[in-house]
């Protein structure tokens, strides 16, 4: 069946597309260009209203154990923000850390259409596409965390050749399911199972000497060498401590020029100028991203009111406990792997520390220049839910708002902040690229983030509006595969998504290694460790999409 | 016969999943690394097919179609037991989102002492592996933790692979409350063994930990030896890298478990100021551990979990096992063997246990996860999600199965 979606204003960045009048045609779940006499059988008018390729969020916290941590230590925010259930949809509950179900509607009903969870523990890794499988209408993906476990720690010690490195990483990423990987505080969560407090970039972690320096570049070239897509995902030391704009820095030089995505930077970004110690760094992080064009970054952007932080850097939720709120936290470590520390925070206006916080995200947004190597993110739920998107992009799109809020917060911080002299405002094309084209293009998704022929025809419709918060609130329009899944910015079908994987090569070789050191260390056989395509594609009856190689 | 590997028990929430179990035609036989559970668990015959409606056989179908019927009329269902699989627990939870059910784990006021702390204070804590590679002290809290959990000891505390343990050092345990025999006989002078019952637990705690924070405690009515063994317990515990403490919450005595229970965790949270040190709260058998995981998932209410005209609601108190309100009651267990509770109120039975079906108003004969049909469960340190296989041929349902076919029944009936 051929359908055209017509008369829209398309912004598709990817095919130079600025909101361009062009019809849209859609056949087999694809954006097609029909033959010149080809019958269309339905026609949807668009007229006057903006199109883009549905959304893609390439960091939010959505599944596996932390997560759920989360939602069970945060019962307030379930018995206060219930959810019955519709014709079509389950019940559920939550704002901060929202059930299953409802993660995967609301973002839809945002006009997201894939969304990627950037810390899937290997030992976790069922949990983690469990809780995908039953996040319904949203494509899903994991990065698989990597650098504090003790069987690579160990190769790393032990000298070993980056080949075999590069073997355990390509075969951890299949035996996961995984899409891309990811390092959190390299080496110190497992210094942190030692007692140690804090790591820099070249302090050792005291059992194996080695430096989260030298973890960070067998990660980069094991990356590069077996070629994924999406460059290595880096959550780096030091997050949330004043000064630590020096590690970040120094981070980035560290990838000598190698690809590296720097995730939720905000947290990162930190001076410790100023009576309080603690003042933006921002624009030198825009600076060194915009000088080192192999960094791409999210920013983590805060958002103001009650949240939980979860997070594997069980080494800095530790450190952060004492700022919990409600008074309780979980920290874990997990199973000679990782860990993971659960914290609930509320960001206040009125507190310094938080209000410039707010600032720093917003400046980084606005000082790095390329839109093509920075994503929209809050680090969901850790700077805020992801329900405060089209919140967010209206501060990035509209000054004069921006300034409004900008008054609202501790006076000091705004004070101490540039963001009232930035005149930046994002466009419709810009946004488009920070939550579609550019996430896309990252994750080496070919197919989506884009209107050209042969895309997934995963599209979203919004009806232009000045204020930018409601148009993204509310599309006219989601479509999932070329089924009409959102309409008037409510779930109206629910439709088959897929999870996408990558299948590097490596020497089978390594499982004889793996073999020994499960056997004698680990308290699972290897063969019950790994997660079959079979066993993943029963969770939920969907079939899996394998990802190319770089 | 054919002799099977790396077999996944599912009959105690340890998931031991290095089993050799051999296969006689549909007869199996645990031949390496069983225990009693496993043992008895393997060697269940399963049920016949033939499922019951109303003590008259009938076809599946029928009997499904009944159910979908029973539970339509039905205001408040207790949907109870719940031994089974993740995809029996969706399905489940499904279920009684459609039908505003209450939802009640054979062991849920374990799970409840647990949660209670944790969402009131939190908690710091540790998986298996970490306990077999790193922890040089260990303290079992509560009665016989290794009845429940028979092969803990072997695989994670007298086990020398360690990796962060000097070679050849053994484990120090101490137990507070009554040790097992097994943990008697393998310790041996390991154990440091300070027995306590009922109160006498709270008290023995509480001065542990004023002693290892340095504050005052009484210790009155405490008896020498045991203030003795207190003394030794506290100065090995100060001295590990890496002390991990164990209990079972269905151990513990339980009029005062939540109390206990925050008596840890506070003492764990406190000693992480200067050292590490973790807890482990084994969740329950029977998939206790499990349920909790899918229902805060897919609810964000993880135990005391109803349904209130579609919207998931917790319990309110005073909580009650079995609730007067309920009028129907499906009754879900393929992994422990039990009987149904007596209620006076219809039942749709979903046992691998055929002896269950008298007095049901409904009987679906299912299989046994993990040897009927494939499936997964959570292990009993909340983290690792274990596969289980399935192993011989069956003509029976999964639970997740049967439950679904309802479910389409009921929708199909009521055009929900």
């Amino acid at each position: 069946m051929l359908m055209r979606l017509k008369g829209g204003r398309i912004y598709d960045p990817a095919n130079a597309d600025t909101g361009k009048k062009r019809d849209v045609f859609i056949e087999d779940g694809r954006l097609v260009k029909p033959g010149r006499n080809q019958k269309i059988d339905a026609v949807i008018d668009v007229s006057g209203k903006i199109v883009m390729a549905g959304g893609i969020d390439i960091h939010t916290h959505i599944g596996g154990g932390k997560v759920n941590i989360g939602r069970m230590l945060l019962a307030e925010d379930h018995a206060d923000n219930r959810v019955r259930r519709g014709r079509l949809t389950r019940s559920g509950s939550g704002r901060c850390t929202p059930s299953s179900f409802i993660t995967g509607y609301r973002y839809a009903e945002m006009g997201y259409t894939s969304c990627f969870e950037p810390a899937m523990l290997p030992v976790n890794a069922r949990q983690t596409h469990m809780e995908m499988a039953d996040t319904p209408m949203l494509d899903t993906g994991a990065y698989v965390l990597l650098g504090n476990d003790d069987f690579f720690l160990r190769l790393l010690k032990a000298g070993r050749d980056q080949q075999l490195i590069n073997d355990y990483i390509a075969w951890t990423i299949q035996a996961t399911q995984a899409m891309g990987v990811k390092t959190v505080n390299p080496g110190g969560i497992s210094a942190f199972k030692f007692n140690q407090r804090q790591l820099d970039l070249d302090e050792k972690n005291r059992h194996y000497g080695l430096t989260p320096r030298t973890i960070l570049t067998a990660l980069l070239t094991a990356v590069a060498d077996i070629a994924i897509p999406h460059p290595l995902h880096v959550h780096g030391c030091n997050l949330g401590v004043p000064g630590n704009v020096k590690t970040t820095l120094d981070t980035i030089a560290a990838a000598q020029g190698r690809p590296m995505h720097l995730t939720h930077v905000q947290f990162h970004s930190y001076g410790q100028e100023g009576d309080r110690n603690f003042s933006s760094a921002a624009a030198e992080i825009a600076e060194a991203v915009n000088s080192n064009p192999n960094i791409s970054i999210d920013v983590g952007q805060i958002m103001f009111g009650q949240t939980a932080t979860t997070s594997a850097d069980t080494m800095m939720q530790y450190a952060g406990h004492a700022h919990a709120h409600p008074n309780k936290w979980v920290c874990m470590d997990i199973e000679c792997d990782a860990g993971c520390g659960v914290v609930p925070f509320k960001y206040r206006d009125m507190r310094f520390v938080n209000a410039l916080q707010w600032c720093i995200g917003l400046e980084i947004f606005l000082l790095v220049d390329d839109p093509w190597r920075v994503f929209l993110t809050t680090d969901h739920p850790n700077g805020a839910p992801f329900t405060s998107y089209p919140h967010l992009i209206r501060l990035l799109m509209d000054k004069s708002f921006r300034n409004d809020m900008l008054k609202r917060i501790h006076p000091e911080a705004a004070g101490a902040s540039h963001l009232a002299s930035i005149t930046r405002e994002y466009t419709l094309h810009e946004i488009a690229i920070l939550t579609r084209a550019a996430p896309a293009r990252s994750l080496g998704l070919t197919d989506s983030g884009h209107l050209g022929a042969g895309a997934r025809a995963d599209i979203a419709v919004y009806s232009p509006d000045k204020n930018v918060e409601r148009m993204f609130s509310r599309p006219a329009y989601v479509f999932k595969n070329g089924e009409r899944v959102v309409k008037d910015g409510k779930v109206c079908a629910l439709p088959k998504t897929t999870t996408h994987v990558l299948r590097p090569d490596y020497d089978a070789g390594i499982e004889r290694s793996l073999k020994r050191y499960f056997d004698d260390y680990m308290t699972m056989r290897l063969g019950n460790f790994k997660l079959s395509t079979a066993e993943l594609e029963s969770y939920n009856e969907s079939a899996l999409t394998v990802q190319p190689g770089r | 016969m054919t002799t099977l590997h790396d077999i996944t028990c599912p009959f105690c929430s340890l998931l031991c999943d290095d089993l050799s179990v051999q296969a006689r035609q549909r007869r199996l036989q645990v031949v390496n690394h069983g225990c009693v559970l496993a043992a008895r668990g393997f060697k269940q015959a399963p049920p016949g097919a033939q499922a019951y409606a109303h003590q008259q056989p009938v076809s599946h179908t029928e009997a499904v179609k009944h159910a979908a019927i029973l539970l339509k009329k039905s205001r408040r269902p207790l949907i109870a037991d719940l031994g089974t699989d993740i995809n029996g627990l969706r399905a489940a939870l499904h279920l009684a989102e459609l039908t505003n059910a209450v939802i009640r784990h054979k062991y849920e006021d374990s799970t409840l002492h647990n949660l209670n702390v944790m969402q009131t204070g939190g908690g710091m804590m540790t998986t298996f592996a970490e306990l077999k590679n790193r922890a040089d002290v260990v303290v079992f809290i509560g009665d016989k933790i290794t009845t429940k959990y028979p092969r803990l000891l072997d695989r994670f505390i007298t086990t020398r692979q360690a990796q962060f343990l000097p070679k050849g050092q053994r484990r120090k345990l101490i137990c507070i409350g009554q040790a097992s025999r097994q943990e008697k006989i393998k310790l041996g002078e390991s154990l440091l063994h300070i027995p306590a019952t009922g109160n006498g637990l709270l008290n023995l705690l509480t001065l542990l930990k004023c002693t290892l924070l340095g504050q005052r405690g009484t210790d009155q009515n405490i008896a020498r030896e045991k203030l003795k063994k207190l003394k030794q317990a506290s100065a090995l515990i100060q001295a590990a890298h890496y002390p991990v403490f164990i209990w079972s919450a269905a151990a513990l005595p339980a009029d005062s478990a939540d109390l206990l229970i925050r008596t840890i965790t506070d003492l764990i949270a406190k000693l992480n100021q200067r050292q590490r040190a973790a807890g482990l709260a084994l969740t329950d058998n029977n998939a206790g551990g499990s349920l909790q995981q899918v229902a805060t998932w897919q609810t964000g209410f993880p135990a005391g979990l109803r349904f209130t005209d579609g919207f998931p609601d917790s319990q309110p108190d005073p909580y009650t096992p079995y609730p007067a309100e309920c009028d129907a009651l499906v009754w879900i267990s393929s992994l422990e063997r039990d009987t149904p509770p007596t209620l006076d109120v219809p039942g749709i039975i979903i046992s691998n246990n055929q002896a269950v079906r008298k007095g049901a108003t409904i009987y679906l004969p299912v299989g046994t996860p993990g040897i009927d049909h494939a499936g997964n469960l959570f292990r009993a340190d909340a983290v690792i999600n274990l596969p289980l296989k399935k192993l011989r041929d069956s003509e029976l349902y999964s639970t997740g199965a049967v439950l679904k076919q309802i479910i389409a029944r009921l929708q199909a009936i009521s055009g929900c």
